[in-house]
């Protein structure tokens, strides 16, 4: 008999050719360029990527967080949990936001309200989307609290955030955004404003309390490391556009995208001795001027004409694998090159 | 190589900005107009300021074609008044503001630089300047003078002004001083003088060009606030202020010769404090948000 | 406590310097206080002399300066030769109008500048925004006096509502009802505090937009949104709210700026507070009524701003009078 593999259950999140633009007095820039992906139910993508290359901003496209001068171009879909999230009423957005999809940022401190309590703040998300009294709400907050595993939760909620450590005001941020419970939880850089021994804690935090739950994560970060510690799938982006995207083992494994390569030799190795750390060659371009061709050419040891010619479109490459880059049709270029001595 | 680096754009940056600010742009224009004209007032109007044309018949006529701002109680065409008291009034406001902006940038300079204890006092001094109404401090200092010359009164409004591009400066001085771009400075060698000319002058000037521009506003008024209490420019050379003075008892019935001067004030003040505001617009541009 | 114990020793050391100025303005004065009193010629030397040592002039400058101190203790604030009173009793006759007067302005001005300048950061660049900056930038600009003299003019010359100057009607009879006395002090206040409330609005609606917008931008704005919370409570709660310290700093800091223009408003509406009262003093060049005027009204600007700081460090948790009794421990 043969066996029906059932059909995927469909993604929880969807993008699709997300585009955002910038008027700015020197012209339009598009910091986002077309980004696609998907989450599953439960699945932790991390969307890797150094600075300028446009992650956060797809981020908060995703809850139409995105303000004036900036705009979602028509075209962008985003569907969460089968609704389009674009074109949804304000009303019904706000629903979403906080309580569905809770999104963590980047800078506790600026990011919490200076003027009113940690406790307060945490309550403020469950008295807007419950009918909770003030009382029950703050009973709540200080549970939560207590669940980040912030000790004497009682007095840290009555405290203001620059009362906090750094630490201590991350995990106030993580528990605004789960006493709600969300199915789908943006974090954006959590720990990158934070040192490295709270940032295994805070990551492992997330983790649990994600799995606790159900909850699916996007997890936007620039370090690999935290990328290896945490994420099912990656997303690479460069310059506004997904590059390459893979299960976490394959990727780490075996980069295809030249960008990826060049990302992973970067990366310092324990065990290793080396008198200079590898870099990538160039800079990134600017988002005003996106050159037509492959964004990454001019850094690129594998280009040849056809790169700066044509843009790559993203080509399947494995099993749950894709890559934007030419070299994916045209793979005997790759060993050519790397034969012929050209540094890799 | 005085790059800005506090706001992270050059004067030519600077510039281009400004140019591209159509507020500023009119600001700019309207205040050279208005310098041209009081410049240039006498050679196009036919009545001299003093001249009292006919005293029997002339008396408070209203506004006309041949007096396009009417005249006043000893038949003097207010127009030609007006600009040559603008002359007056903008003269003293430019330099007062010059002083104001010297003293406020060297006890500034000091006390930023300068030891703790220094700059403790300096600063207390600073605030004591600022609490005292400039009004009131202005008339305590010019009341005892009989018959007030014009330079006494510049004077008087440049030091009763400078306490806040005082307190602009050291702030600044003190940020940059713990910066880490000025420890850099230090450990290539730089010495403290060429550290504070070099480095910390160049940052501290848009600011202070910023305040300079919208004193002048102030000063403006402040002088034509005396002048009408009769502490100002005196009579009989003629300041927007003065020429209100002169208007104030016949308000009722002769109202063009206070309203003329006024709506001249206004117009400076205006001008001055969008170019201000522009300024300071082009010296630190909003940032794009993170991507 | 430890904070505010610092802000009154702040204030005091302020007032000190200011006291000290003022005296060397009054030793500044060009001649003697006693020569044109005493022109009279039966008044021997010896009495010239001990008139000298009452007010201690005679004494070295340093002498002078504590019997300067010591009669403001005192109250003593020296001779009204024009009013021909104690200059204290002048002022103390004065100082409540004005406090009368600025203070309804101040409250009508902050309320009507504050609304003014929220809504225009809530309509951010739209017409409402630029309509209403536009009249701002305007009557920011309206010079005091003038602004003063226009409100006159149109209110009691061409449309004949109100009085034309004072603060009361000295010819209303004694035995006048009290709902009458009441009206006509009200018909007396309105043109005065509308120009202040005009002078004063405007900057204040300013600052209160530029203030608005720079918090609407805060990262904590955008969490309060990725909430879920309403736009107008994220306006309120996380943008106003925050918005509120620097306002009220700010106005502590006009405070000299307010009560000079209230100089030239009282002089024109001959309102009889502290501002005419040093206006008609330079008139009859009476020095020590000017220089008394000049010290109240610094004290006063002083107590004033000192509140104002005491009144924004409560708005924000941040300063150290509520941070110092809570611990810090790290994660």
């Amino acid at each position: 008999m043969t066996s029906d593999t059932p059909a995927p259950p469909p993604p929880l999140l969807s993008l699709r050719d997300v585009r955002v633009t910038f008027r700015t007095a020197d012209g339009t820039i598009t910091p986002v360029d077309g980004v696609s992906f998907d989450i599953g139910r439960g699945e932790t993508l991390a969307l890797v990527g150094e600075s300028g290359c446009g992650k956060s901003l797809t981020a908060l496209t995703i809850l139409r967080l995105i303000d004036a001068p900036g705009r979602i171009e028509a075209g962008s879909h985003i569907e969460f949990d089968g609704r389009d999230l674009l074109t949804m009423g304000d009303k019904e957005l706000r629903g979403v936001r906080g309580k569905q999809v809770a999104m963590i940022f980047q800078e506790p401190m600026t990011a919490l309200n200076p003027v009113y309590s940690a406790g307060e703040q945490i309550a403020e998300v469950v008295r807007t989307h419950s009918d909770c009294s003030r009382g029950e709400a703050w009973a709540k907050a200080v549970a939560m609290l207590g669940a980040v595993g912030i000790p004497s939760p009682e007095i840290r909620a009555k405290q203001y955030p620059h009362q906090l450590s750094g630490g201590m005001r991350q995990r106030v941020m993580i528990a605004m955004a789960l006493v709600m419970n969300p199915s789908l939880l943006i974090a954006d850089e959590p720990t990158t404003a934070l040192d490295v021994t709270i940032q295994a804690q805070l990551l492992d935090l997330l983790r649990d309390a994600q799995k606790a739950r159900g909850a699916s994560m996007l997890l936007i970060t620039h370090d690999l490391g935290v990328v290896a510690e945490s994420a099912q799938r990656v997303a690479v982006m460069y310059a506004g556009q997904i590059v390459e995207s893979a299960p976490v083992v394959e990727l780490f494994a075996s980069p295809q995208h030249p960008y990826t390569q060049g990302l992973m030799a970067a990366m310092p190795r324990a065990g290793t001795r080396r008198e200079r750390l590898t870099t990538i060659p160039g800079t990134v371009p600017p988002p005003g001027a996106w050159p037509t061709g492959c964004r990454f050419a001019d850094r690129c040891a594998f280009a040849w004409k056809r790169c700066t010619d044509e843009a790559p479109a993203m080509h399947h490459v494995g099993d749950g694998r894709w890559s934007r880059c030419h070299l994916a049709v045209e793979p005997e270029r790759r060993t050519r090159i790397a034969a012929a001595g050209a540094t890799a | 190589m005085t790059t800005a680096m506090h706001s992270g754009s050059d004067w030519r940056t600077v510039l281009r900005r400004l140019r591209r600010d159509r507020r500023s742009v009119l600001a700019a224009a309207a205040l050279m107009g208005m310098i041209v004209l009081v410049l240039a007032g006498p050679l196009l109007i036919a009545y001299k300021p003093y001249e009292q044309l006919d005293i029997t018949n002339l008396v408070h006529a209203a506004p006309s074609a041949s007096h396009l701002l009417g005249t006043d109680a000893y038949s003097r065409d207010v127009l030609s008044r007006v600009l040559s008291g603008g002359r007056v009034s903008l003269a003293v406001a430019i330099s007062a503001v010059g002083i104001e902006v010297l003293v406020g940038v060297l006890w500034g300079l000091a006390a930023g630089l300068g030891a703790r204890w220094l700059d403790a006092i300096m600063m207390r001094c600073v605030d004591a300047g600022m609490s005292v109404p400039r009004v009131l401090l202005l008339l305590a200092l010019l009341a005892a003078v009989p018959q007030i010359p014009v330079w006494l009164l510049v004077l008087v409004l440049g030091i009763t002004g400078w306490f806040g591009i005082a307190r602009l400066v050291r702030g600044e001085v003190r940020a940059i001083r713990s910066g880490d771009f000025v420890l850099a400075a230090r450990a290539l060698g730089a010495s403290p003088p060429r550290l504070a000319l070099r480095h910390v002058l160049p940052h501290v000037l848009g600011p202070v060009l910023v305040s300079a521009t919208m004193a002048i506003g102030q000063v403006i008024v402040l002088e034509a606030g005396l002048s009408w209490l009769g502490i100002g420019v005196q009579a009989p050379q003629a300041s927007w202020g003065n020429i209100i003075k002169d208007g104030t008892e016949f308000i009722a019935s002769a109202p063009w010769v206070t309203l003329g001067p006024g709506l001249c004030l206004v117009l400076v003040v205006l001008a001055v404090s969008a170019l201000g505001d522009g300024l300071r617009d082009a010296l630190a541009p909003r940032q794009l948000p993170r991507t | 406590m430890r904070a505010l114990i610092q802000r009154l020793w702040q204030g005091l050391v302020v007032v000190a310097i200011v006291v000290t100025a003022t005296f060397v303005l009054v030793r500044l004065a060009p001649g003697d206080p006693f020569a044109g009193a005493l022109e009279n010629a039966r008044i021997t030397p010896e009495l010239r002399a001990h008139w000298r040592a009452a007010y201690g002039l005679d004494g070295s400058i340093g002498t002078q300066y504590l019997h300067w101190i010591a009669s403001l203790l005192r109250g003593d604030l020296g001779w009204s030769t024009s009013t021909n009173q104690p200059v204290s009793h002048a002022i103390a006759q004065a100082l409540p109008h004005t406090l009368w007067l600025m203070g309804c302005a101040l409250v009508l001005s902050f309320a009507l500048g504050m609304c003014l300048g929220a809504v225009q950061a809530a309509r951010h660049d739209r017409v409402t925004d630029r309509g209403i900056g536009a009249i701002t930038l305007f009557g920011a600009a309206l010079p005091d006096f003038w602004l003063a003299l226009v409100v006159l003019l149109a209110g009691s010359f061409w449309l004949r509502l109100f009085p034309v100057g004072g603060a009361s009607d000295p010819l209303l009879p004694m035995a006048a009802s009290t709902l009458t006395v009441l009206a006509d002090r009200l018909t007396h206040l309105v043109l005065p505090v509308l120009t202040l409330v005009i002078l004063i609005a405007a900057p204040v609606a300013r600052q209160q937009r530029a203030a608005l917008l720079d918090k609407l931008g805060a990262d904590w704005v955008r969490t309060a949104t990725a909430k879920g919370v309403a736009p107008f409570a994220v306006f309120r709660r996380h943008a106003w709210r925050t918005a509120l310290g620097p306002v009220v700093t700010l106005g502590g800091l006009a405070l000299p700026a307010l009560v000079g223009g209230a100089v030239f408003v009282e002089h024109v509406f001959a309102w009889p507070g502290m501002g005419h009262l040093a206006a008609t003093a330079i008139d009859a060049r009476d020095y020590h009524l000017v220089v008394g005027c000049v010290l109240v009204g610094a004290v006063m600007v002083i107590v004033g701003s000192t509140l104002a700081d005491m009144l924004s460090e409560r708005l924000d948790p941040r300063s150290t009078q509520h941070g110092d009794d809570l611990q810090r421990v790290s994660a």
